[in-house]
């Protein structure tokens, strides 16, 4: 049975996996820091469960590298591989039951055990508008593990009823739950202005039931207050 | 209204659980989630001069963002920057806190800019702090983890480093060593604090860091 187990919680994490009896498990490529020499790999654009080169294509559009790498045992014995992100931050692995869909947004996705496929999905006018969590989601389905990392520490939040997260905080969610972009505060046009006014903008209000995990910290405002500071691109 | 600091030092970050009516404020995009009983306005902390003032000189946002829960409620806040949170409840004493380093304070706080000395302006933390008198929460962030020093006598400090300090201590700011030190140490300028009370320092400082990046930039 696969074994995931995380090391280091704060800002650097990474993901140990055991992989037993043939099994296999799929990432982005270049996430990979160690592995046992037994270990076979395969990378290529188009993996069973990753889908053709416009999969990969729209992989891209998600903040998620084009190529994908799957990684198995050469010989039948079990093989150990570490996994890392490129930002600092947490790791997590968490289990999809088959029974609902998890959405991944900008970049957070990691990685995943082989029952589980990946497609993009466009995050819809709404969201792409607000912003923060870049215009495609990566969609996994089916049963298994999937890895996620995260600027800063995961929090998971039980959402039972109505939710707002900051946008660019989000890491992933469950499709149990419906998830529509507004504004912070208030609504229209007012709520818009005061939203803007507070620095907040935009949030992703979450409702129903169902789990959703968040960041503590937004890699693209860390981004903005290092910005100024550094000499104009030229 | 109850703080909670989770995820000390590297990635901390506070929660605000409200019950109906209560409120507080915090930083300009602070707010990283939220219950939907909490609405926002814009609030100017003591007007809008001294907001003004606050923003061009004391290196905070003009408009602070004001939560208030219509039902009982959370609000969790964070720091653009990972690092660490401090909780300081006030009751009537006073805390000088250097720009950036507020994140949220309750209602009860007062904050003032004031001036901390030409010296201060080269030093690159802005020429101003904030003081912060009242009482209340006061909730603090850093890049960087915030250490606690207890003064009884004398320290010297780099002034990047310094987030806080009780106004019981007195500080002077001067030049590391020489002028010859100064600029080729990178240490730049020092407080040497005297008396008795507390300080707090971030362990990293911004600047520093992004300082670091510039020679990897393209163009």
């Amino acid at each position: 049975m696969m074994e995931i187990t995380i090391k280091d919680t704060g800002l650097f994490g990474h993901a140990d996996i055991t992989l037993n009896d043939g099994e296999t498990f799929m990432s982005e490529s270049g996430a990979l820091f160690k592995m046992s020499s037994n270990t076979r790999l395969d990378t290529s654009s188009r993996k069973r469960k990753g889908g053709g080169f416009l999969k990969a294509a729209k992989r891209l559009l998600a903040g998620e590298n084009f190529f994908l790498t799957e990684y198995g045992s050469k010989d039948g014995q079990p093989i150990h591989l570490s996994l890392a992100p490129v930002l600092p931050g947490d790791c997590m692995s968490f289990d999809a039951d088959g029974a609902s869909r998890w959405y991944c947004t900008g970049g957070s996705w990691l990685g995943c055990s082989s029952g589980v496929s990946i497609d993009t999905e466009f995050a819809g006018m709404g969201k792409a508008i607000a912003g923060g969590e870049g215009l495609f989601y990566i969609v996994c389905s089916g049963t298994g593990k999937i890895l996620v990392s995260a600027f800063g520490r995961i929090h998971k939040v039980d959402v039972d009823g109505d939710f707002n997260v900051d946008s660019g905080h989000v890491v992933a969610y469950q499709d149990s739950l419906t998830v529509a972009a507004g504004v912070a505060t208030g609504s229209g046009v007012s709520g818009f202005f005061t939203s803007s006014l507070v620095g907040e903008g935009f949030v992703m209000k979450f409702s129903g039931k169902g789990t959703v995990y968040v960041q503590s910290h937004a890699p693209n405002q860390f981004g903005r207050s290092v910005g100024p500071t550094l000499p104009p691109r030229s | 209204m109850e703080i909670t600091i989770d995820g000390n030092p590297d990635s901390a970050e506070a929660r605000f659980s409200l019950h109906t009516g209560e409120m507080f404020l915090a930083e300009s995009g602070a707010m990283t989630r939220m219950s939907p009983s909490i609405t926002i306005q814009p609030r100017l902390l003591g007007g809008f001069l001294k907001s003004l003032i606050r923003k061009f000189f004391g290196g905070e946002s003009l408009v602070m963002g004001q939560y208030t829960a219509q039902q009982d409620g959370d609000v969790v806040v964070a720091n653009t920057t990972p690092g660490s949170i401090v909780h300081r409840k006030l009751q009537g004493e006073k805390l000088v806190i250097t720009a950036g380093a507020l994140l949220a304070c309750s209602e009860g706080i007062d904050i003032r800019t004031r001036t901390h000395g030409f010296r201060q302006i080269f030093s690159g933390k802005g020429a101003f702090v904030l003081e912060c008198s009242g009482s209340g929460d006061l909730v603090l962030a850093s890049f960087g983890s915030i250490i606690e020093k207890k003064i009884d006598g004398q320290l010297t400090v780099d002034t990047g480093h310094v987030v806080a300090w009780e106004p019981t201590l007195d500080y002077k700011i001067r030049g590391m060593g020489s002028i010859k030190s100064t600029l080729l140490s990178g240490e730049g300028l020092v407080m040497d604090f005297t008396g008795s009370g507390t300080i707090w320092l971030q362990t990293r400082h911004l600047q520093g860091f992004t300082h670091w990046l510039i020679p990897f930039c393209r163009g």
